[in-house]
Parts: structure tokens; sequence; C-alpha cells
């Protein structure tokens, strides 16, 4: 049996779909969230089925790519579990009474965020609103799990609406509806409606977002760093490297193998920064100075999301981003790209026209670097001070905002403007919250790490055939003469497909001055997305709109490269 | 009746007409943005910011451009 969950953005579909099938996806508040579909298996009792997350829709007659997805999954459902946010009943009734009237499929209607109906005075009947609706009505709430259970006794008992001649349009029902089953009820303001009105209205709005948005990077930073300084490496050289220590003296240094695994040693000692071993920079690259972040980035990043305040943001970027030719939105694919470009490519979903997922898909991947590549270039910099990381990101800010304004410009076609649900805040839940950062992170591990691995095998195969010589004689002259790097550092922009943390730490054996690392670090942001987020952004945006995109990217990285180290020069970098 | 960007922060108003084709009708249908609704308008960003309004409970964000095309009631 087929059961596919469906209703509204932001109702908590993957909340519910996490407590049936005991999988993890991403759940967060706000709409959007959920831009593909998610499969799982649910047994509880007698009851097997599979299950399907759906991205939310707010009618049958899809908008985006998103919605496209939720009402194909729609009509192969041999069970429909339509979930509605309790609070808002009437918007949500829309989409179930389009369900009623136009797929003839069993179905359950599910009342979530129940626990909420009470501060917001809304008291619904739900026997009532059974007998109108004609199929089981369940309350849940999914974050702490109340109600899941009769939402799965009612899986046996769903049936088809009698519901199926309604004349009128379906608003002016559902009023008939809502007005019998409903009944609201003043209640006094609480502290986040306070503090919903106040994040909201200009000109509070931007002071505090200013202040959200400093904090959270500031906070990113000291937890990456603390991380790193006062677990990661103590734990590394007190008990990591005496073990590969050994191991490099049974393998003998200069042998094939040594030189595999272990790396080059700096007088006699390792330096995981240089060594280029498989299980020496292999492994400390990943643990000890990417997963750290990464770790404070969700961190911080899930607590924004939960609490809802990301849809805010958005509101407040809307005005800068169409001089992109973007919405305010866009600020969802751009964050989540800053932790891993991948989920940030799967965003431009939410996007309808052509012209905005290019320009949104090209920024993505042309300036905002992913955490895996910021905790690098923080390692490779920070020893030289805070200032040349702040170049890097700066000069990669202004490429984003620079290359946004052009492509508006020569981009044919018009950007639609924002139209979205803001939701209200709430308290983040922390069972939710572990759930949700394990699920990232664990994701982090199976994908990021082989690829890790992989790099520093190809660095070492390159370099052991040659190869790296081959490419590094075509490409030399814009190398050498526009960005002043020596041509080894090909063997950074070739393994920067495969993973750029990989890349950036390629930079440091060079032996470069300043002011080529910092070119270096910037260029390898710049020119080309790593292999995951290149097939993602294929898929959506289509080979022709990524070729394109990829000329831009060359392009920008030679220009940009160029006048970065001419600037650099001029300031005695 | 006056356009939604017209309306004051903090004053409720009614909905009277929607100029607009097809799908914008239909994309403001969903959310519950139609003729005759009640609605508040929250706050208003300066110089073709968004603009956000309270329907039915729900607070909603929409473009300038959007927003010119709700004309409203004030009662």
């Amino acid at each position: 049996m087929k059961v596919v969950l469906t209703g509204n953005p932001n109702v908590g579909k993957s909340v519910v779909f996490n407590r049936l099938t005991g999988a993890r996806v991403v759940a967060s508040n706000y709409p959007g969230t959920t831009v593909t579909f998610t499969k799982g298996r649910m047994h509880f009792f007698n009851v097997k089925a599979e299950v399907i997350d759906t991205p939310g829709s707010y009618s049958l007659e899809p908008s985006t790519k998103a919605e496209e997805v939720a009402v194909d999954l729609i009509n192969e459902a041999d069970l429909i579990i339509d979930v509605l946010d309790a609070t808002n009943l009437e918007r949500n009734l829309y989409l179930t009474l389009e369900l009623i009237r136009k797929k003839d499929k069993p179905l359950i209607v599910v009342l979530n965020m129940w626990d909420e109906t009470k501060h917001k005075g809304v008291d619904i009947d739900i026997k009532k609103l059974e007998k109108f609706l004609g199929v089981p009505v369940v309350a849940t709430c999914a974050l702490s799990g109340e109600g899941i259970k009769d939402l799965v006794f009612a899986i046996n008992k769903a049936k088809k609406s009698h519901l199926k001649d309604l004349k009128e349009p379906l608003w002016v029902e559902i009023g008939k509806i809502v007005e019998k089953v409903q009944k609201l009820t003043h209640r006094h303001h609480s502290f986040l409606d306070v503090l919903e009105e106040i994040s909201i209205r200009p000109p509070f709005s931007f002071f505090i977002a200013a202040g959200i948005v400093f904090l959270s990077f500031s906070l990113v930073r000291f937890i990456g760093e603390s991380l790193i300084n006062y677990l990661f490496d103590p734990l590394f050289n007190n008990f990591y490297t005496p073990v590969v220590m050994k191991l490099s003296s049974i393998l003998g240094e200069g042998s094939f193998l040594h030189n595999l695994f272990i790396g080059n040693l700096l007088e006699g000692s390792i330096d995981y920064g240089v060594s280029f071993g498989i299980i020496t920079t292999g492994i400390y690259v990943p643990l000890a100075i990417v997963f750290p972040y990464i770790f404070s980035f969700y961190l911080i990043l899930g607590f924004l999301e939960d609490w809802g305040y990301l849809p805010r943001l958005a509101i407040l970027g809307d005005r800068a981003f169409h001089k992109l030719g973007l919405h305010g939105y866009a600020i969802v694919p751009m964050i989540l790209g800053l932790g891993c470009n991948v989920p940030g490519a799967l965003a431009t979903r939410l996007f309808e026209e052509r012209r905005e997922k290019f320009i949104a898909a090209t920024l993505l991947a042309v300036a905002v670097p992913c955490m895996a590549q910021t905790a690098m270039i923080i390692n490779l910099l920070g020893r030289y001070g805070g200032q040349y990381i702040f170049i890097v990101f700066f000069s990669l800010f202004l490429v984003w905002f620079s290359l946004g304004r052009i492509m508006n410009f020569f981009a044919k076609g018009e950007s639609p403007e924002i139209l979205i649900e803001v939701p209200p805040y709430r308290r983040p839940h922390f069972s939710s919250a572990v759930k949700k950062i394990w699920l990232r992170i664990s994701s982090f591990f199976k994908e990021a790490i082989p690829l890790v691995l992989l790099g520093v095998l190809v660095v070492n195969l390159l370099n052991f055939f040659g190869i790296i010589d081959f490419f590094a004689n075509i490409f030399s002259p814009v190398i050498t003469k526009v960005w002043q790097l020596p041509k080894e550092a090909i063997g950074a922009l070739v393994v920067g497909f495969l993973r750029k943390d990989v890349a950036v730490g390629m930079l440091r054996p060079l032996g470069l001055s300043l002011r080529q690392l910092i070119v270096g670090a910037t260029i390898l942001g710049v020119y080309f997305p790593c292999m995951a987020t290149f097939i993602v952004l294929v898929k959506e945006i289509g080979i022709k709109d990524m070729l394109k995109s990829i000329l831009i990217m060359l392009f920008t990285a030679t220009i940009v490269g160029g006048l970065l180290n001419y600037i650099l020069k001029l300031f005695g970098i | 009746m006056i356009s939604l960007l017209q309306l004051n922060s903090n004053q409720a108003a009614k909905i009277a007409a929607i100029k607009g084709g097809r799908g914008l009708l239909l994309r403001f249908n969903n959310l519950g943005i139609r003729k005759g609704a009640q609605i508040k308008k929250v706050a208003g960003y300066f110089r073709g910011g968004p603009i956000i309004i309270k329907v039915n409970g729900t607070q909603l964000a929409l473009g300038k451009g959007m927003a010119s095309k709700i004309l409203v009631e004030v009662q």
C-alpha cells in the first residue's frame, strides 16, 4: 500500500513522516523545506505501508517544480494522508476539498499542531468535522508524537469521502464548514507574538536582523574554533599522531605506500596540513578541520530554521535580491548553500521561472562557499590574521552581488515577486533539533569523507604519474600570467572538482606567498562547483543552462583572480 | 477604494477587488487572498520592499507589484 503525505507548505508533513517511518528527513519551520519526495516504510502493529513525504502544495494546480512533484505523487497514492495546520483550518481545507472533489481516493485528515490551537484560541470540533468531510480526522502534535498512534489506527479506517457534489466555489463551501466546526476566542498576546511583531516591522527589523546574523556567524566561528582547539587537535596530537608515526616507521619513509598513506614527513614529523597522505591529511582535514565547522554551522542554522527566522530574513533581503533578478526567498538556497551547495541547489526548485533558477544556481555555484571550503580557508589564512579571511569572503560577496546585477541586466524575462507565508515563531523542539543535526552530520560523513579520501588519493596518483604536469602546461598562461600562481596550482583546480576542501588544502604544500594564497582560495570558490553540486545543478537547470553557467564561472574566475592579484599587489600584500 | 500599498500599517480592511490574471488570482486564492476577505496590514517596507499582511490569522509577505493589484475598502 502506498500512502502519500500531502498538505500545505509548513504544516509538518516531514515531522509526521519521520514519526511514521522512523526515517529521517530534514524538517524546519519555514515553507519549502521539502523540495523533493522521500519514501519510507512503516510497520506498526498490523499496519504495513510505504509512506511518501512530498513537498507542500496549496492546491492541485502546481506553480513550482516542488509542487508538481507533490501533485504527481498524489496520483499514485492508494491512500492520502492530508496534513493540516490546525490553527489555520480555513486555508488548509482548500486542498482537502480539492482532493475530495478531484481525486477519488481514501483519505485521512490530520489536524497537526493541535497543541498550538489552545494558545491561539482556536477550538475545533473534530467529530463534527469528521461528519462533514466523511473521512477520519485525527488531531496530532507530530513534534511531540501525540496523536501519531491514532493516525496509525486510522489508516485501516480510511475511506473515500461522500462529499462529491460540492456545487459552490470551494471557499464558499469551506466557509460553511468552518463556521460550524470552529470557534475562535480572543486571547492575549504572548511573548512570541510581541517578538514576531517587532522583528517584522521596519526599521527595528533591520537592526534585529543585523544582530542575529552577526551573532550567528560569530557563534559558528566560536564553536567551530573551540572544538578544534580544545577537542580535535588535542585528540589528534595525543592519540592519533603516535599511531601514525609508528606506522610510518614500519612502512619506511620514501616507499610508495608511505607516500600514499602517510605522505611527506617534515623534519621527521607529520604536518597534517602538508603531508597529504590518505591517513594523515585525508583523515585530519574532514575530521579535525571541516567537521567542527559543519557541526557548529548546522547547530546554529537548525535553531534559526526551527525558530522560524528564515522567512523574516527573506522579507528584509527582498529589495536587495530584486537587484539580482531574484526575490527575497532566494536567501533560502543561499543560506543552505553556505552549509553545502547540494541542498542549496535543490532548493532552487522553489522558484517558478527558468531565469530565476539560472541566476540563483549560478550565484550559488560561483560565490557561495560551502562550510567545508570555508573551514579550510579559515585554517589556511587564519594563521596570517583574520583580515585575510575577510578579504576572501568580501571578494566572494562582491562577485556574488556584481555578477547577480550583470545577469539580471542581460538575462531575458522578468523575475516574479515574493509571495510567501510567514510562519509564527516556534520554540525549537530539542529532540527534533538533535535528530536534524545528526541527520545532516551523518550525511556529511557518508557523502563527504569517501570523496575526501578519494581526493587525496587522486592527488597522489596525479603526482605519481605526472598527469599534473600535463594539465599544468596547458593552463599555465592563465595560472601563471593572470593569477600569478605557480603552475602546480592546477592540481588544486583539478581536485576541486571532487572536493573543494581538499583543493584549498592543496594550496598549503605549494609554499605560496600570502597574496597567492588569497587569490588561490578565492578562485577555488569561483571557478567551478564540486562534482556533487554539478550533478544536481545539471538536473535542476538542464545541461544547456549549466553550460552557460560554467562559461560564466570560468570567465569570472579568470577576471576575479587577475583583478584580486592586482589589487592586493597595490596594497602591498 | 484604495490599493494595499496605500493602506496604513495596523489598519484593517476588506478586499474589494483584485486586478490580475488567472495565475495570480489562483495563487492569491490558495493563500486566502480573495474578494471579501478581511485583512490587516502588518507592515510595509519602504522603497519597493514587500508588504506584510495578515489574512485568516496567517501572515503573508507579498511584493509591491502584487500588493498594488489588491484593492481594499477600509471600514
